[in-house]
């Protein structure tokens, strides 16, 4: 060993510890043998100190002195790349890696022990026949997931580094053969320009790569389900990864990508058509049934058969308001119960909801603040809500539902009609990635691909 | 061709079923309307096969582009000007019939202002959208409505009440001189093809216009305008139609659905030529609202405050001089009105597809 260069290595790596500390969990160690050190740097809380020891200490004593230890370390599978500045090397040392000094060698090991790499169960996307474990909360775990249900060459995952102050590692994950080359350029582009402070999940990183500060419909899709993503994959789009993360979003998506379950592929043919048939229908109830319902009663009872206007008419006697205060009040009422049933624990939601649904169900009624077709419409209204596969359609479609109100009570039936158009318009023109949002698709999807390669 | 051209056309032939033309049609029932028509009818196929061959050597470039390529400023401007004018006219006929209908048939209590601006956000919206996604909307809704629509046409034409001897009667007049106005009404039903002059810029490929085409489009044509003319006079009767304001309210609300939901054909009616009518507007004032973008040079101007400001004066523009006749017109204003707007559109067309002809020789010139 050069005798000159030995403190100037010395010097770097007590910088940099230096740098570390004084954070409790830094080590360094120098392993001595003879005339051979090695310098260690780490920090025990985020590398695995059991394979450390097998790999590092344990041959370092072992190997016999005609041969190199330098040479076997650097021959090692777990070598990162060094990256060049001080900051950068912090960074990966941060990340688990061992900073490994031999001589005036440098070498980083990846040794990265990860505590939350199990795989968790799909609890929000659930299916009777698909599988039924999701993604982990470890991007390594998560990749390997991929590729074991992927293997095709072609399947490419670049990571990077998020410029944000976490310094996350982010994956992005395409076949080549499918995806279009301006759109992945696109999805880099912005993912390289992101300019935010901190990123917590893939679920806040949807919103930044969007590109729209405000929004009311998503613009990727956000999913927990491997064959989803693996769905979606072959069919030439980008699955982005966050570190930490359960979920990964799906970018760029149309609007009936987040009317698909999983499940639609698991089914036969007419099965699966009659169900999203039902699931287009809900999703209608879901936006339109109170619009209608105040089109209906008080603008122009005429529309429906007499027998069926005379019954609403009737069950509207002793009802002190308009129908428009009605349906708000019954609306703002069930929005109520299911936020609250969603966000307490299991065992009180119970308690919330049958106390919700015996107020809503009879006691509104009985003391005349509601009439017994509203409650049906509501209740209706409510389940419709959750036949949309995916949460973040469905809370869009819940504001939706309020802005149609608003129309239905100022311009009546029609006004419910030029709502809907407007509401397609708003979509039609909206973008996920440059591509457009929503519109016909005549071809399947491999065919819709083809061309738009060309 | 490319489908959308078909959207185009559809959605306009079958908004102005309801609009004004039929009135104007019947009007000259007892005259000339049938020979019209069928002249119109050839004239139609014709205007669409000149329009898409001039077109067809420049695939993916608006006309206003092609002006600004081959023709004076001092020609192209005002040219764009009178077609921007055009348009908006062919936008707001439409937009004054539907508000009118509205007012009478579905929500007799409102005042014509509440109804005006049950449009104004919508319309506004789809003014400024991006030109592609038009398109894409025009679709959509298209495929949604179309079903209801056709339901609706057969149903008309299958119920009891219509009398075919009073058809039979309609057509015994057929050896009449044929009407100019009857004529430029029936040729009107075409004019959604016309739209291309903006939305040319979205067809990348090359135009296809051959007697299959042709075909395609002649028998749309002829569809549409027997059903427009010889329905209402089927179900109402020949003599004294011509006093209907708008016989085909009075058609469909002639028809009940015996088991449905809705039992009066007319509200399945109104809605839905609510939503094919709006599809008209919002067409024909996004291609008036470019044709005078490029015309006062806005679509020029950089991305900023002084675009914004000049696209909200535009639109400003628009809605108020919508207002301003829509309150302003009355029922009898507006069939006069439009019989005068249809009379001139022949002409602009035609000088439209002179320039365009030009356009193309200098074209061909230059290479």
């Amino acid at each position: 060993m050069d005798e000159t260069e030995k403190p100037a290595a010395l010097l770097y790596i007590n910088r940099l510890a230096k740098q570390l500390a004084p954070s409790a969990d830094v080590v360094k160690k120098t392993l001595k043998r003879k005339d051979e050190t090695v310098h260690l740097l780490f920090l025990k809380s985020v590398v695995d100190m059991m394979q450390l020891q097998e790999i590092v200490v344990k041959p370092f004593y072992e190997i016999s002195t005609e041969y190199n230890f330098s040479e076997y370390i650097q021959s090692l599978p777990y070598e990162t790349a060094m990256p060049t500045g001080d900051e950068e090397v912090l960074i990966e040392i941060t990340k688990g890696n061992v900073f490994v000094m031999i001589g005036k060698e440098m070498t980083l090991l990846e040794l990265k022990m990860v505590a939350a790499n199990a795989v968790q169960e799909a609890k929000i996307e659930q299916t009777i026949h698909g599988p039924i474990l999701g993604l982990s909360e470890s991007l390594e775990t998560n990749l390997n997931l991929m590729r074991q249900r992927y293997h095709q060459p072609s399947l490419i995952i670049e990571t990077m580094q998020l410029e944000d102050c976490s310094n996350r590692a982010i994956a992005l994950l395409y076949d080549k053969e499918r995806v279009r080359p301006g759109l992945l350029e696109n999805i880099k582009k912005r993912l390289q320009t992101l300019d935010v402070e901190l990123v917590q999940a893939s679920a806040d990183l949807q919103y930044y790569i969007n590109n729209k500060k405000r929004s009311l419909f998503p613009t990727s899709l956000l999913t927990e389900r491997p064959d989803r993503i693996i769905h979606n994959m072959d069919a030439g789009k980008v699955i982005i990864m966050v570190d930490g993360s359960p979920n990964a979003i799906i970018a760029p998506i149309v609007f009936f990508d987040l009317m698909i379950s999983m499940e639609d592929n698991y089914y036969s043919f007419w099965v699966v058509k009659s169900i999203q048939l039902l699931r287009y229908g809900g999703l209608f109830a879901a936006i339109f049934l109170p619009a209608i319902y105040i089109g209906v009663t008080s603008f122009t009872p005429d529309v429906l058969r007499t027998e069926l206007a005379l019954t609403v008419a009737a069950s509207r006697i002793g009802v002190p308001y308009p129908s428009f205060a009605e349906v708000f009040f019954m609306l703002i009422f069930i929005e109520l119960l299911t936020e609250a049933s969603l966000r307490l624990p299991t065992m009180v939601s119970a308690t919330a909801t049958t106390v919700g649904g015996l107020i809503l169900g009879t006691a509104a009624v009985d003391a005349a603040l509601t009439s017994n077709i509203m409650v049906i419409v509501v209740s209706l209204v409510a389940i419709s809500t959750f036949v949309i596969p995916i949460s973040e359609l469905s809370y869009a479609v819940r504001i939706c539902r309020f802005l149609l109100l608003v129309y239905a009570t100022l311009f009546g039936l029609a006004g419910v009609l030029l709502g809907l158009l407007g509401l397609i318009l708003y979509l039609a023109n909206k973008d996920s990635m440059g591509e457009p949002y929503l519109r016909m698709f005549w071809q399947s999807r491999r065919e819709e691909l083809k061309v738009e390669q060309k | 061709m490319s489908r959308f051209i078909y959207f185009l056309i559809i959605s306009n032939m079958v908004a102005n079923i309801i609009a004004s033309i039929p009135r104007i049609l019947l009007s000259e029932s007892e005259d000339g309307a049938v020979l019209s028509m069928i002249l119109a009818l050839f004239y139609g196929v014709f205007a669409i096969w000149v329009l898409i061959k001039c077109l067809q050597a420049f695939p993916g470039k608006s006309v206003p582009e092609l002006f600004s390529l081959y023709l004076s400023r001092w020609i192209g401007t005002p040219v764009l000007f009178i077609l921007g004018v055009i348009w908006y006219i062919a936008g707001l006929q439409t937009l004054i019939a539907y508000v009118a209908i509205l007012s009478r048939f579905l929500t007799p209590e409102m005042s014509i202002y509440v109804i005006l601006a049950s449009f104004v956000l919508i319309l506004t919206f789809g003014i400024l959208m991006q030109s592609r996604n038009v398109l894409f909307s025009l679709e959509l809704i298209f495929v949604i409505l179309l079903p209801f629509v056709f339901f609706f046409i057969m149903k008309t034409y299958f119920t009891e009440q219509l009398d075919w001897d009073q058809v039979r009667l309609a057509l015994t007049h057929t050896h009449k001189v044929p009407s100019y106005t009857v004529f430029a009404a029936a040729a009107y039903l075409f004019i959604g093809a016309f739209d291309l002059v903006i939305f040319n810029s979205l067809m990348k490929k090359k135009l296809v216009f051959k007697w299959k085409q042709a075909l395609i489009i002649f028998l749309l044509g002829l569809f549409i305008m027997t059903t427009t003319y010889l329905i209402p006079i089927g179900i109402l009767g020949f003599d004294k139609i011509e006093d209907f304001i708008y016989p085909w309210i009075s058609t469909s609300d002639s028809m009940r659905m015996k088991y449905g939901v809705i039992e009066r054909v007319t509200f399945l009616f109104l809605l839905n030529f609510l939503a094919i009518a709006f599809l008209n507007i919002f067409i024909h004032w996004h291609v008036a609202y470019k044709l005078f973008q490029s015309t006062f040079g806005v679509d020029q101007l950089p991305k900023g405050k002084r675009k914004n400001y000049s696209e909200a004066i535009m639109v400003t523009a628009f809605w108020t001089a919508g207002v301003f006749f829509t309150v302003q017109e009355t029922e009898y204003d507006l069939f006069l009105y439009t019989g005068y707007y249809f009379n001139s559109l022949p002409v602009v067309f035609g000088g439209l597809i002179v320039l365009l002809m030009i356009i193309n020789r200098r074209a061909k010139r230059e290479t």
